[in-house]
């Protein structure tokens, strides 16, 4: 969905100038249960907060410098392609607007601190500036990263409340095996390098694929990825359909990432850390469900519910017994796999070059955390609990104010953001670098001639 | 394939270059030929790509279509300088003679692409990618470095590929060969996982490349075609006296080797026997308008003209034709003889070439009924082929009751769904004459609605063993009621 699955039921929209449509992406924001914010994130989150925060800790210049990919210095303001970026905002009336655009830091800044969007969308980059969309007539999207969004609530088969702020931390690890398995398709796959992963502030990750190549493909092309990437769930059988045998690209994630975390973690005890998935008959029961068979069913359900074993030892138990006597099942074992681990993308809004979605450095209303980027190396050992939230911010920097009065240093090196910025910073320099080289291979080939 | 090895001097001397009729006819021929090179060019191509149709039509695939193909090609465009020369000129030929309509352009594409993916599939790689490059389309067959380093996941990719494919593995072991394209030219194998990707690279193996280049051949003609339709009509006014009457024929020109313009020695139709012969021996469609002509005791021009020429084939003088015509006709109140004289009898005369032109018109084939458009039976039309005009429930109704029911049924009406009528028909002689295999054979369908006719003379040839005059047989004689009145 266009607003990165946060979306909170129907709101106002405004665009910039009112009265257009918002495209295809707002449809299917469809209402997802209103969660109820725990009483602290209040405490987290208020308007002087943000107001704070956009004033002296949101990274304006470096986001400008990423959404300009290199052409902040061109001549001609049209090859800027942050003049042509549409933004959006989501005020704190639930007020939506659209096609914002602007050319510099400082505007942004300032447009940020006068109309405190609760929510910050990014689109795509037109033909030309959004805010003057309405004087073309020919007025559309020419480039956009490649953009995933992965959302604890897809992932079915989880009966833990994530409404609850706590048990959405605990489920992390499904998002952090996400982002592995998919930045080595992406990677190694598609050779696409200049990924940016996005801690969504609550219970998802969103990931920016943002090379040159990958920002310039179709509709069609994005499309075909996403269908690469995401195995279709299957809604007959409850599992995501996989032919056997594997692609060679989801054989490697099965062997090095997925079988390995379904053992370790889908099968562990919720005690040792695990998601404890044939711990409790409820769970069992969907589990074994998948196999479409209530023979099978029945005589597991019975087995386990006499004796008390760890998940692992039943699930070899199971898979040693379809082996034998249930061998027609033998590729549902694989399919289940999958189904308890593969990272579950929401892909119509990786389909479209026209889908919004939350930027980097917002700030999650019902947490009050900062949507921060995450490296992929290290998601595994990222703990969103313990991201900056506005309210610890504000007094890592009051903090910091008081005991180096007089001192230069930018207000969010004093937070515990500066980890997060300098991760960003990375990411930064990695595109510019990448660009640099681009631009010196464009020029001596274009010597050749 | 079998690679015709040999020493041309071409212009560009390239001393043992093999002959390669891989083409993506970009550039149209300068010089000339004479007329008569002109048409049998033309019919070449045709008897061709209608040998590649109707094998198509038939259901055939892989090994079995290509040999087919292989020995059309042999016979019609061989791999020689000539053959090539020949491929080349003709394939321009037929662009104009079937760019004219949606239909006609449809049906050449379909058959040029199934020619190119043949050519393309038996060629040696090596000289594909020459032919590639030469041709704009940047796909390299990967280096024996690249296969070997990759030959692990390129082995496990085609295990996929072969479950997938239900390919058998002699088949997809044959065509070993990859390339390297950017995974955004081939993205519905991306969508399907069915390619192995790497770094932005799908490494495509050569039996998915052909389609993909097809995909191009494809809109590359496609685009040549609207403009050659969109050149038509000035180029048809320059030609009037020349070669504009034979472009526009030779779509529906009958190509067959047999000429049905007159019935065979011997094998002459008497009017008594019409009533028998059109339940035993006459195509679908020559029997519906024998049936309605008997029923409504009329037809439509262009049923007339059809059916006509038909009877005129099947060995009916211009007395005998005068005396179905007539006999039918008048039992309509509204008709009598006189009148008859005046309005019908000379498109008879005509069509044995006793008027106007004076030709001795010949019957139509089936190309020419099948494109004739605009069969509309609510309009008390009945020419064309039934086949294409019918509805499914009309064209089972009507099966029915010339017997012929049941997966015999099935499979004309999904070979007519698939828009394969001659196939059809063929089918439908095998079911009205049992034991002979007709779509099997190297004709495999019906061209000609009489050489449908003769097919089946000869059928009871040979199994009463009596001499070739048609003679009613006691088990389809017909009640003398229903016999056509003589006058």
């Amino acid at each position: 969905m266009a607003t990165g699955g946060e979306s909170e039921g129907k709101k106002r929209r405004i665009n910039a100038d009112e009265d257009e449509e918002m495209p295809e992406a707002s449809a299917a924001a469809a209402p997802r249960p209103l969660p109820a914010p725990p009483s602290a994130a209040h405490e987290q989150f208020s308007p002087e907060l943000l107001r704070l925060y956009y004033d002296r800790l949101f990274p304006v210049v470096q986001m400008c410098r990423w959404l300009s990919y290199g052409t902040q210095n061109e001549e001609a303001a049209g090859a800027n392609l942050l003049h042509k970026r549409e933004l959006s905002f989501t005020t704190g009336d639930d007020v939506y607007i659209r096609y914002l655009s602007y050319e510099e830091p400082a505007a942004f800044k300032k447009d940020l601190l006068s109309k405190l969007p609760h929510k910050i969308d990014i689109g795509a980059i037109f033909s030309a500036a959004p805010r003057d969309h309405k004087k073309f007539k020919l007025f559309e999207p020419h480039q956009r990263e490649f953009i995933i969004d992965i959302d604890l609530t897809d992932y079915d088969f989880l009966d833990v409340d994530v409404k609850r702020l706590e048990t959405c931390d605990r489920c992390w690890p499904l998002m952090a095996l996400a982002s592995r398995v998919l930045t080595a398709a992406l990677r190694e796959d598609f050779g696409f390098e200049q990924l940016l992963w996005v801690y969504s502030g609550r219970r998802g990750i969103h990931c920016w694929v943002c090379d040159p190549r990958a920002r310039k493909m179709s509709n069609e092309v994005r499309s075909a990825v996403a269908d690469y990437l995401g195995p279709q769930l299957n809604a007959a059988t409850g599992r995501l359909k996989v032919s056997i045998p594997m692609h060679p690209f989801l054989r490697s994630a099965y062997d090095n990432e997925l079988l390995p975390f379904f053992r370790e973690k889908i099968l562990a005890s919720e005690a040792s850390g695990g998601f404890g998935m044939l711990d409790v008959p409820a769970r069992q029961a969907k589990l074994l469900d998948m196999f479409g068979d209530e023979e099978l069913k029945e005589e597991f359900l019975d087995l386990w519910a006499r004796k008390d074993e760890p998940g692992l030892k039943r699930w070899q138990g199971l898979t040693g017994k379809v082996e034998t006597k249930f061998k027609k099942h033998v590729s549902t074992i694989v399919e289940i796999v999958f189904t308890y681990t593969y990272p579950r993308l929401d892909v119509n809004v990786s389909k479209g070059m026209n889908h919004l979605l939350k930027s980097p450095w917002c700030v999650h209303p019902k947490t009050g955390r900062v949507c921060v980027p995450v490296e992929p190396e290290q998601a595994s050992t990222f703990d969103p609990s313990s991201v900056p939230t506005l309210r610890t911010c504000a007094d890592q920097l009051d903090a910091a104010g008081r005991a180096k009065e007089g001192e230069t240093r930018p207000d969010i090196s004093r937070t515990q953001l500066a980890q997060y910025e300098a991760a960003f910073d990375n990411f930064l320099k990695r595109c510019e670098s990448a660009q640099r080289q681009e631009r010196a291979r464009a020029k001596t080939s274009s010597l050749d001639f | 394939m079998k690679v015709v090895k040999r020493e041309i001097a071409t212009e560009q001397s390239d001393a043992g270059k093999r002959l390669s009729a891989l083409s993506m006819y970009s550039d149209p021929p300068d010089k000339q030929i004479s007329i008569t090179e002109f048409e049998e060019y033309a019919f070449d191509r045709l008897r061709l790509l209608t040998t590649i149709e109707t094998s198509r039509a038939k259901g055939l695939k892989g090994k079995q279509l290509e040999d087919v193909i292989r020995a059309a090609r042999d016979r019609f465009m061989p791999l020689s300088l000539t053959g090539l020369a020949k491929d080349y000129y003709s394939h321009f030929i037929l662009r104009l003679a079937y760019c004219r309509s949606e239909d006609l352009r449809r049906w050449f594409l379909q058959n040029e692409v199934e020619l190119f993916k043949w050519r393309f599939v038996n060629n040696p790689p090596e000289e594909l990618n020459a032919w590639l490059a030469r041709n704009g389309l940047r796909y390299e067959a990967i280096s024996r470095e690249e296969a070997s380093e990759l030959q692990e996941k390129l082995q496990e990719m085609a295990r996929c590929r072969a479950a997938w494919y239900k390919e058998d593995a002699v088949s997809s072991e044959d065509r070993r060969e990859h390339y390297k394209v950017p995974f955004e030219e081939v993205i519905d194998l991306i969508r399907q996982r069915r390619v192995f990707v790497r770094a932005g690279f799908a490494y495509v193996p050569q039996t998915d490349l052909v389609s993909i280049v097809a995909t191009r051949v494809r809109a590359h003609l496609s685009k040549q075609l609207s403009m050659h339709a969109r050149a038509w009509p000035a180029l048809r006014e320059e030609e009037q006296e020349r070669l504009a009457g034979f472009l526009e024929s030779l779509a529906t020109q009958y190509i067959g080797t047999d000429d049905y313009s007159d019935a065979k020695a011997g094998s002459k139709a008497s009017v008594a026997d019409l009533p028998m012969l059109a339940k035993r021996s006459m195509p679908l469609c020559m029997s519906n308008m024998h049936t309605k002509l008997v029923e409504t005791h009329h037809l439509k021009h262009k049923a007339r003209n059809q059916f006509g020429l038909f009877l005129k084939g099947i060995g009916l003088t211009v007395e005998e034709s005068y005396q179905v015509w007539r006999s039918n006709f008048t039992k309509d109140p509204a008709m009598n003889a006189e009148k008859w004289q005046k309005e019908y009898a000379y498109g008879i005369r005509y069509n044995y070439g006793l008027e106007g032109k004076r030709t001795n018109w010949t019957p139509h084939s089936c190309q020419r009924i099948i494109m004739e458009p605009g069969t509309n039976a609510a309009s008390g039309e009945h020419h064309g082929c039934p086949f294409k005009t019918f509805d499914e429930v009309q064209l089972r109704a009507q099966l029915q009751q010339m017997g012929v029911a049941g997966t015999e049924a099935n499979f004309i009406l999904d070979k007519a769904r698939g828009q394969h009528y001659q196939v059809a028909c063929g089918k439908y002689f095998e079911a009205k004459h049992k034991g002979t295999t007709l779509i099997e054979t190297e004709i495999s369908g019906i061209s000609h609605p009489n050489q449908y006719f003769e097919k089946s003379n000869e059928f009871y040839e040979k199994q009463t063993g009596t001499s070739s005059e048609i003679k009613a047989e006691s088990s389809s004689a017909v009640p003398a009621a229903e016999a056509m009145a003589t006058s």
